[in-house]
Formats: C-alpha cells, structure tokens, sequence
C-alpha cells in the first residue's frame, strides 16, 4: 500500500505542479492568452456573446486578442479570390484586408480561409472566421433562416446574354432583338428559363437548345450555330476575355435578367462588428466618389478642404470613427494600403474584361449602384 | 503368384517437347477469333476502344482547350500551396526581403528520399527482371502510339472520307509535325523492342537486369531531361502572350538533381552499411526512423524549425522540459519496479494509482502533455508483465521508456511552438502536402485503432465486443463525407471554449475514426482465418493471452490481410479528395477549384482533371505494385 | 519390456472424477487416476472415446466441469494466475504440429523461453540449438515450418515444447497426421525422451510404441478408463471386452 500512495502522491504532485504553471487548456494556440472562463479566442465564445447584443466583447475583442483578422474566401473565383503559388489577391481579398487595415492599421494582419459553397455559412457561425467575403448573394432566406447579416454590395452580378456583334447584337440590345434566335446553354442550369421569361414579357420568342457541356456551348457558339449564350455576366466576361473575344462578343441586356448582390456575410447579433465591416466598405465608395485614392490621399488630407474626408481619416470628429472600435486613423489605412473602389475594381476585376463603366458596379455619380450614406 | 518385374532400369528424364513459337497470326486465331462469339466481342473491344482513345488522346494532344500550361505554371500550388517561395511580396521578413522557406520542403523530401534509399537496401527491395519484360512494354507502347496514330487516322479518313460516317468524338486533325515525330517514336519503340528481342533469344528470358538499377537509370533520364527540356512561362498576364523559357535557377531543375544525388548516395551509403550493421538491426532502426520522420518532418521541417518561437513569451519552454524530465524519472521507476518479476500484486495497485491520475488529469484543466504522458505510463505498466521480466530485457524496455518520452517531450515543444511558416492562411498545409499529411496520418491512427477495435470485436468480453461492434457499425453505415462535414460544422462546437484545433487536424481525426472501422473489420477477417491449434499451441507454452495476440495471433492476421490493407490504403489515398468538398484545399481542391478559377486558366479544368486522375494513379500503382512484392516477400514460409 | 528407470514417488498428476461436457455430450465422465513422476502413460482407445479431451484437460486447454484435476501440487481451477505456471511445466505436442508458420523454426522454439521464462536471447538460442540437435534437425534452423517435411515438423513441435524445460509432456496422436514413412523418425524421438524420464502421456495408436515405451497403457471408451495395465498385461491379456474388441479390430 505504500508503494500505491507513493505513486498516487508523485501523480497528484506532477497535477498540481501543472496546474499551478498553465491554467489554459493545451489546444490553445500561444498568444491567445485566454483562459477558459473569461472566454475568447474560439467560436463558441462568438455565439454566445451574440445573443446579448453583441455589445463590447464581441467579435472585434475576439480579433484585437487575436491579432489578426479571420476572413473566409472561396477557393478560386476569378476576379474575386485568386490563389496562386505565392499570394491571394481579388476583390473580396482585397476587402479582407482592408477590414484588417481598419482594424490594425495594417493590410497584413489578416488570414484567408477558403472554403466551398457548402460549408461557408456554418462555419461563419461556428466562428472559424469573422468575416465572410466569398462572392456571396445576398437573399431575404440568408438573413434570415441561415442567420446570416448582409453589408453593403460589393459587387453587383446578375445573369446576361452574350451575342456577337458581327449579328446586329449591342450592349443595348432588347427582347425584340433576339426575337426568334438560338439561345444555347448547358445542361443542368436553371437561367435559359430566366431568359425565356425575359423575352416573353418582351413580346418576343426565343428558341433554346441545351447541350451537354459548357465547352460544347461555345463551340457552337464561336461556329456560329448558337446566336448567344447565357449566364452570369461576370462569367460571361471571363469567357469572352480568356477565349479572345473581347472586342467581338457583347453582353446585354443593360440592366441584367437577374439579381446577384455580392457582398460581405457576418453572424447575426453582432451590431458593432456589423458597423465595421459596412463602414470599411462605405469608406472604399466614398473615397472612389471623391476620386481620392491611395496615392492621392495624404495631398487631399493636406489640403483640408474636405470636412467629410477628413472625418474618415479621423483629423475631425475623430468620435466617430473612435465609436466604432478602432483607432481613429483606421480608415484612413484603409484608403492608403487598399484603396478606394474603383482602384479596387481596377485591380482585379478590369483585367478580366469587366468593364466598369456604364455597368451597375459604377458610382451612383456614374449611373451604378454604388452608394454610401454620408460620413458624418 | 509371384511379381513380375516391369521396369529394369530407372527410366532416363525427358524435356518436355518444346513447342514451335507461334507467329502473330496464329496467335490472333487462337485468342481473339477462336469463335463467332470471341470474334464478336474482340470486334466490339477494338471499336470502344478506338472511339475512348480517339477522343481521349485527341482532348491530351490535340483538343484547342488543354491548358497544360494550367499544370506547369502552377505546379509549385499545387505541391506546396502556399508555402512562402520568395515571389509574394505581403510575406517579408525583418528586413523587408520577401521569404523563401522552399528550402525545408526539400529538406524534407530529401530525408524522405535518402530513408527510401536506405530502406531498398536494408529490406533487400528489387530482385531481378527479365529483359523480355522490358522489350515487351517498349513494344506494347510503341504499338499503342502507332493503333493511335496511324491506326486511328487511318480508320477516320476510311469511314469518314470514303463511306461518310462520323463517330463522333473530338477533334482529330493533329499537326504534321506531332504526328511525325508520334508515329517515329512508336515504330522506333516497336521495332527497337521486336529487334532487341529477337537479338536476345531465350536469353531475354533470364533474369539478368537489376530492377533497383532500372529505377535508377529511369531517375537519371527523367531528371536529365530536366536540364534539357525547358519549360515554358507566361511572359504577361494576357492569355496567348508570347512564351519564355524559364531560367534553371527558377525551376527545380537544380533541386531534383540534387534529390537524385541524394537518393544514389544513401543507396550507396546504405550498401556500405549493410556490410558493418547486421539486418535485423538496420531494419529495426529504419522502421523506427520513419515512424518518428513523420511527425518531426511535418512539425519541425514544414512547420518550425527554430527555437527562437518555442522560447517566446507567452510559451514556457521551461515548464514542458521539466514536466518531460520529471515523467522521465518517475515513470522510468514506475515502469522499472512494475516490470520486476517479483511485482505480483502490486501491479494492480500501480495500474489503479495510475488510472485515477488520469481520470483525475481529464477532468481538471491540464497541460494535454501530462495527460498523454500518463497513459504513455500507464501503457508501459500494462505492458510491463508482458515486456519486462529479466534485468537486460527490463534495461532495454526502460530504454524505449527514455526513448518515447524525449520523443514525446519534443513533439510537444513543436506543437506549442507555434508557426513560423507566413503564409496569411490559419496553417501553411495544402495541396499535395495536405493530401500526404492527411493520407499518412490517417492510416498511422486508424491502424492501432483498428487492430484494437478487431480485438474488441473478437474479444469473449461481451462488453468490449458490444462496444466495438456498436462503434463498427455506427461509423460504417454513415457515408465517409457526412463524417468528414459534421468534423468541420460540429466540431467547433463540441470542443472546449477557446480550442482552437485547426480543420485539417479535425478532418484527419474523424477520418481515421471512420477508417479504423474498415480497418477492424478487414483485420477481423484475418483473426477469423487463424487456425485454432495457432492459439492453442501459444498458450500450451505458457504464453499470456496478450503474449499470443501480439507474437503469434497479429502477425499472422496481419499477414494473410495485406491485400485487404492496402485496397484499403489505396481508397484513403484517393477518399483524401473528399477534404475538397469541404473546402480544405488538397491536391485535388486545387486543380479543380482554385487553378481553373485564376483568371490566367479559366477554362483549364479538364486539363487539370486529367492530370489530378494521372497524379493520383501514380501513386495508386505504385502502392499496389509494392504490395505485391511485400506479399511475395512475406509469402515465404507460408504453407 | 520393462524399462530401466525408476519411477518417482510421488503423483504428479491427480485426476478424480473428472467430467467433462461438450453441449449436452458428455466427453468424460469421471476420470479417476494418478500418474507419478517419469511415468510414461500411452492412452489408446477409438475416435470420440475421450482420450484427447482427457490430455487437454491436464494442461486446462479444455475447461472440465466437475472432479478436481492436480498438476504438480497445483489445482486446476478459474484461477489465471495458476493456470500460465502450469502451462509452461507442462508441454504438448499437437497432432497438427501447429508451429508458427510466420517465424523460423529457430525463432518457433526461441520465442516462449524469452517471453515467458524470460531468458536472454543468446541462452534461449543455445538451448534451442541443442535441442534441434537433439531432434536431429539443428541444419534446419534458419527455415521456416512450410519447407519441412511434416516428420521435421513434428520434431520441431517437441524441441518447441522441451525448451520451456517441461515436467510433463502431453502427446496428442504425434504421428497421425504423418506419411508412414516419417512416423519412425518421430517415435525415435519420443523414445529418447522416455528413456531420459521425462514424464508423458500419449495419445496414439501406435501400438508398437505403446508395448515397447510405456510403463502404463490406458484404454478409454465412453469418455472412462476401461482399462488400465502394464503394456504386457494389456497387449497379451487384456479383461474387458471393449478392449478385447478394440485391440482385435487394430492389430
């Protein structure tokens, strides 16, 4: 029996002596520095904080302890996530980091999470990341059932018809237009109804043809045995630019047949992680608005004569920017290391052949929808 | 009666007749139209297989959408996703200067190189082959190319110019210049490999040449034609821009090379070896070195190199050398008194002392380190009676002791130290990296999980066996992509507040879980196939029920399960792919998903699709090729 | 014949009463005897009679229900710790040889001294080597059971169990499962081994075996001992019917 206490005793020893060390749990990462009663660090934490409010505490506590902003991404969307050998670049990137610029003052302090269509909101809620930026549409059941919130649009996408010019077809094309035309898609899609309703109301007929591959679509679309294609207008440019197309096909109707709003996701309940986000993209417009960029922005703050500008920079009413939990001259980083919108577009979406122009993804000063409520 | 003698002498040994060798036509009458019914089918065979080869082969050499360019630019992202190469300009270190960490990754590829190597030699891998075997391929190759080729066109132009049919399929007008070169090549590789044949004879049926020898010239080719053929690189970020020739130095052409000098110095190294070190020991050795490779190559190589991370604050690298030192002693006393002859009934009191420590240390907050240590003791304990017994056998189960616990110790260290590896994603693994860390690790977990769950199920202890069988049936009947979600959705949620396990880890923890049920069942079949006299005899000896399971039972269940194994090996190897679904970006997550979705090689993903099919199957035949000579190696002995 | 050693004073197996059910069959049905030390015991009698069950029983392979069986001072009963000591006092030889195919023959007799006599490699390896020799194979060591012949086998199955230095050899029809002319090579063995007074019980139906080696022949029938007697008693006088007709039927 004293041999048994001897080893039950050394067991307790070795118990305490670890216990008094390192109270926190093992699977916690350094330098997260939580311990399992004040909460933190996991995702668990965000929901529960999310039912009383989201008031202080919150996700933005969770990130500022752990130092770098967590961001969900696709695997590889052209234009809006790209990986490559080296680096991740794309609008929504782009929009990840500067979140993170906010935030940090610094573009960097950021990890990209790619995840697939199927998992993104689950593993918003289960708090893997704090942001989603996935080119994700926005809809009523979203906001609701899933339990997601919507920011502003980043990204206004919508499904067109691509037609060659070389058949009378143009940017301004209407129903009447196509009246009669071969319309080809692949099968397994839903929108050649989308386009058969469009031109019905139009008055007009279409015939449909569906063919077993997205390839065999634009084979006979480039022999010209199909008069136009469809589907999502971003998807529409990509092919138009990768097959060499850019200056032969067009892409109508001007307003497009459906409405895909790209934006950011966050977890419901969080109102000043909500504030945040929405206003880190609101500042992109308002900066595009004022054509300040980042290479401009240190002049126009210099020479003063913008109250709006800089209260974003936070060099008057710097409360506002300071109510919304981060340093005064967050949005200004914001600006400086990622730019405003239309750099932002430039940068990834303009070399794709998505012209921004004229298109719905232009400044309301421009004709587009992109809109920020004022900065005051 | 009397007997009546038939033979007066032993009658002289005859050869059996030799036949004459029969000419292709001959050959063709007696295997493919030796009936109406086989020349149906041969018919029917040649025409699938004239339409599957004309439309495959025309989409790989010939169809305007093969991105191949897709593969090369990206096969950096595709081995080792992210890891930091020097060419991202977010990832800078103190000084501002981009980081290149690539060097680790064929640090690690080299250990893992030279430990093949050493292993051919040590488990004495590769006989010798026949040179007919060799001429035989080069001829079955040439053929095809030429049945492609000529064959093919030919069958085209007959059917579709003169008699206006069409087959359908892709596109088939090559260039003249690939099919001049094709066509010289197949008949060079037929006509080479008839000659060649013919000039051997029935020499060609000896085994005379190495087949280590032949891998190793096959290397020597492979990685020469690095140094000759260049590949291209996009020049702009304009699709059908202009191509440049990559510089040597920004490819790893000179790595390779280097990979291959490695692998022919271990080889030789361990020739030398094997002369000073007995076998048995430089196997044991071996198996040893891979076992802990893994885990120190994926922890220390690809993850953390320095120690500079593992004294940082907020990590006390004090506490885990004391802890590890502490278990060291005081378990090594523990183990070294429960494994003396004399224990008797101590040793349950030990086992009981030990067992409330561990519950005690689930049930508190606690370093993870102590709890494992405790069940690392407390397994020792347990086997103590099997293991220890005499002074020498008991110093050398003590060593093992010492062994695991500065593994364990330093395992640890690596796992709290934390990441140095920038890459701007939660963990620098992916791609083909993620799909082997994924694959290894889940056939190290589930095959000692298995093998317990077997023994579980085959046990008489009706609570173990409703247990296992419970376990069994409830992971077996739920698809292996339900486990691999719930992992990434429910996991977060059941862990402990402030866990923050990384998806992958969760991924290969349920994978494993779900993999040892397969696993028990296959290693129950072998169990099942054990004659009866096996465990009689064992126990007859005197030997403990654990002594028969371990030394006479396994062994041999194991043995007679080795095709089951590695079929199974073979599907967690492509099952792997499933992690893409959920958007853990494997090998396969990237060539579907991300490569396809840069904006360079949109529209490349059937290029991408069949090299992810072509990578994959590689390693898929290489597996069941080795098995095959494991199960020859082992089948020595067996009835 | 009468054999030349002195048999020992004390009983070193005791069975009484021992019984024994498979299901609702009754294999033995109270087996009543008492074997002393360098006894050789050889047990004939037909197929199903339960001869086999009787000599698995000694050394607790079969669990016996009812009777007391004593090995050595021990008793067998549910008690493990007991039951892993005899087993390593008393040897067996099976009728199926049942070496294990997966190690070498020098490895199948190795094994049990290191693991369960826990002796050093180099002194379970020598006494293996002698005992090959003894067997008359020591050239075979290096090779695995599925190259021997089964007469080399069965030879190495007995130098398996006398390296565990056994005070009881168990026997179960050694040679049953042998081609006739491999039999002889096994016998000799055996007959070696009595003459060195090892104790033993065999099982078989060599009879020439049973007249010139044993000191004691037991016939069972219906799960008893019908007869027992010197082989000279039994092979030129034997007093029960059964056994008349038994022995009438094999000789």
């Amino acid at each position: 029996m004293v041999r048994r206490l001897f080893v039950l005793l050394v067991a307790l020893a070795l118990v305490a002596a670890a216990c008094g060390d390192d109270s926190t749990s093992d699977t916690t990462e350094p330098g997260a520095a939580t311990t399992t009663t004040a909460g933190g660090g996991g995702g668990a934490t965000a929901t529960t904080t999310g039912g009383d409010g989201g008031q202080g505490g919150g996700t933005l506590a969770e990130v500022r302890a752990r130092g770098v902003l967590n961001c969900g991404v696709s695997e590889g969307a052209a234009g809006f996530t790209n990986i490559d050998g080296s680096d991740f670049s794309g609008i929504d990137v782009d929009y990840c980091r500067a979140v993170a610029a906010a935030i940090f003052g610094d573009s960097n302090k950021v990890e990209f999470f790619p995840v697939s269509s199927q998992v993104r909101f689950d593993n918003l809620k289960a708090g893997q990341y704090d942001v989603l930026f996935r080119n994700t549409t926005w809809t009523a059941s979203r906001d609701t059932d899933v339990g997601m919130n919507f920011g502003p649009t980043t990204y206004f996408d919508g499904q067109g018809v691509m037609g060659p010019i070389s058949k009378g077809f143009s940017a301004d094309s209407e129903p009447e237009d196509v009246d009669g035309l071969l319309l080809c898609t692949s099968a397994g899609t839903t929108s050649e109804k989308n386009v058969a309703e469009w031109a019905s109301l139009g008055g007009a007929t279409i015939r449909l043809e569906t063919l077993e591959t997205n390839e065999d679509v634009y084979t006979a679309f480039i022999d010209g045995s199909c008069d136009m294609v469809t589907t999502d207008a971003s998807n529409l440019v990509g092919e138009r630019f990768t097959r060499g197309f850019l200056d032969e096909w067009v892409i109508f109707p001007p307003t497009n047949i459906s409405k895909e709003p790209l934006g950011p996701a966050y977890r419901e309940g969080d109102d000043e992680w909500a504030d945040i986000i929405d206003w880190t993209v609101f500042v992109t417009f308002i900066a595009a608005e004022k054509g300040v960029t980042s290479a401009t922005i240190d002049a126009a703050i210099a020479a003063g004569d913008d109250p709006e500008l800089l209260r974003i920079a936070g060099l008057e009413s710097s409360e506002i920017v300071a109510d919304l939990g981060i340093a005064t001259d967050g949005f200004l980083q914001v600006i400086k290391q990622i730019g405003n919108y239309n750099e932002i577009y430039e940068r990834n979406l303009a070399p794709l052949g998505l012209v921004q122009a004229g298109s719905l993804n232009a400044l309301f000063t421009e004709g587009g929808l992109i809109y920020a409520p004022p900065f005051r | 009666m009397t007997g009546k003698i038939i033979l007066p002498d032993i009658p002289e040994l005859e050869f059996a007749p030799e036949l004459p060798p029969k000419g292709p036509v001959v050959w063709m009458k007696d295997n493919l139209f030796s009936t109406p019914r086989s020349s149906f089918l041969t018919v029917v065979g040649l025409y699938v297989a004239y339409v599957f080869t004309k439309g495959f082969t025309g989409f790989v050499f010939n169809y305007a959408e093969r991105r191949w360019d897709a593969v090369t630019d990206n096969m950096k992202l595709l081995m080792v996703y992210l890891y930091p190469n020097g060419t991202s300009e977010r990832i800078l270190d103190a000084a501002g200067e981009p980081i290149n960490q690539m060097h680790r990754v064929w640090i690690s590829l080299g250990v893992v190189i030279a430990l093949t190597a050493l292993s051919l030699v040590f488990w004495r891998v590769g006989g010798k082959m026949a040179p007919k075997r060799i001429t035989r391929t080069l001829q079955i190759s040439g053929g095809f190319l030429l049945f492609v080729f000529l064959g093919v066109t030919i069958l085209d132009y007959v059917f579709g110019v003169l008699f206006g049919f069409d087959f359908g399929g892709w596109e088939w007008q090559f260039s003249t210049k690939v099919h001049f070169w094709t066509i010289l090549v197949g008949v060079v590789l037929l006509g080479g490999g008839l000659l060649v044949d013919r000039a051997m004879g029935d020499r060609g049926k000896e085994e005379t040449i190495s087949v280590i020898g032949l891998l190793g010239a096959l290397a020597v080719v492979v990685v020469g034609l690095l140094w000759v053929i260049e590949l291209p690189r996009l020049s702009g970020t304009e699709p059908g821009a202009p191509k440049v020739f990559q510089p040597i130095e920004e490819t790893t052409t000179l790595p390779w090379t280097i990979m291959l000098g490695v692998a022919f110095l271990s080889y030789w190294v361990g020739v030398g070896l094997r002369r000073v070190i007995p076998d048995r020991a430089g196997t044991r050795v071996l198996t040893l070195a891979w076992l802990v490779s893994f885990p120190v190559l994926v922890m220390a190589v690809l993850r953390d190199p320095g120690w500079d991370e593992v004294v940082a604050p907020g990590f006390s690298l004090g506490n885990y050398l004391t802890i590890g030192a502490a278990f060291l002693v005081v378990g090594g006393l523990v183990i070294w008194a429960a494994s003396h002859p004399a224990i008797g009934e101590w040793s349950a009191a030990i086992v009981a002392a030990i067992g409330v420590a561990i519950v005690f240390s689930w049930s508190v907050s606690m370093l993870m380190f102590i709890r494992f240590s405790l069940f690392a003791v407390l397994l020792f304990v347990l086997g103590a009676k099997t293991f220890g017994g005499a002074t020498q056998v008991r110093r050398r189960y003590l060593l093992l002791w010492a062994g695991l616990m500065v593994f364990l110790t330093y395992f640890f260290i690596l796992v709290k130290g934390g990441n140095t590896v920038e890459t701007q994603t939660p963990s620098p693994f992916g791609g083909f990296v993620l799909t082997m860390i994924i694959f290894v690790s889940v056939m190290l977990l589930s095959f000692p999980f298995g093998v317990l769950l077997a023994l579980g199920r085959t046990s008489t202890m009706p609570i173990f066996r409703l247990m296992s069988v419970a376990y069994i049936e409830v992971v077996r009947g739920v698809p292996l992509i339900t486990w691999l979600i719930m992992s990434i959705i429910f996991m977060p949620f059941a862990l402990p507040i402030g866990a923050n396990v990384p998806d992958f880890v969760l991924v290969i923890l349920f994978y494993a879980g779900f993999s040892a049920a397969y696993m028990a069942e296959n290693v129950r079949g072998g169990l099942q196939a054990i004659r009866a006299g096996q465990k009689e005899a064992s126990v007859a000896l005197g030997m403990t029920t654990v002594q028969t399971m371990i030394f006479i039972t396994m062994p041999q269940a194991l043995r007679t399960v080795i095709p089951a194994l590695v079929g199974q090996a073979i599907a967690t190897f492509k099952d792997t792919s499933l992690v893409a679904i959920i958007g853990l970006l494997d090998f396969l997550a990237l060539a579907q998903g991300t490569v396809p979705g840069q904006p360079l090689y949109r529209g490349s993903l059937r290029t991408m699709l069949i090299f992810a099919a072509f990578f994959y199957w590689i390693f898929t035949f290489s597996m069941s090729k080795a098995s095959q000579r494991l199960e020859k190696k082992l089948g020595v002995g067996e009835r | 014949m009468t054999t030349e050693k002195t048999l020992g004073e004390n009983d070193i197996i005791i069975c009484e009463g021992v019984k024994k059910w498979f299901g609702d069959f009754q294999a033995l049905k109270g087996v009543t005897t008492n074997i002393k030390e360098r006894e050789v015991v050889v047990v004939i009698g037909p197929s199903g009679s339960g001869k086999s069950t009787f000599i698995r029983c000694i050394n607790r392979l079969e669990v016996h229900q009812e009777g007391r069986i004593i090995v050595d001072g021990v008793e067998l009963s549910s008690d493990v710790r007991n039951i892993d000591k005899i087993r390593s006092e008393v040897g067996m030889v099976f009728q199926q040889f049942n070496l294990f195919p997966h190690l070498t023959v020098l490895q199948n007799v190795t094994l049990a001294p290191m693991w369960v006599r826990k002796k050093p490699r180099e002194e379970a390896e020598a006494t293996a080597m002698a005992l090959l020799e003894r067997v008359g194979i020591p050239e075979q060591a290096a090779k695995f059971p599925g190259q021997l012949s089964g007469g080399q086998q069965q030879r190495v199955a007995i130098a398996r169990s006398l390296a565990m230095e056994p005070r009881i050899m168990l026997f179960d029809e050694p040679t049953s499962a042998l081609d006739p002319e491999m039999i002889k090579e096994v016998l000799d063995v055996m007959k070696e081994l009595a003459l060195s007074g090892m104790t033993m019980i065999v099982v078989t139906h060599e009879m020439g075996f049973a007249r010139e080696v044993a000191d004691r022949v037991f016939f069972f029938d219906y799960g008893t001992i019908v007869e027992e007697g010197t082989p000279e008693h039994f092979f030129t006088n034997p007093s029960h019917d059964r056994t008349k007709l038994f022995l009438s039927q094999i000789l």
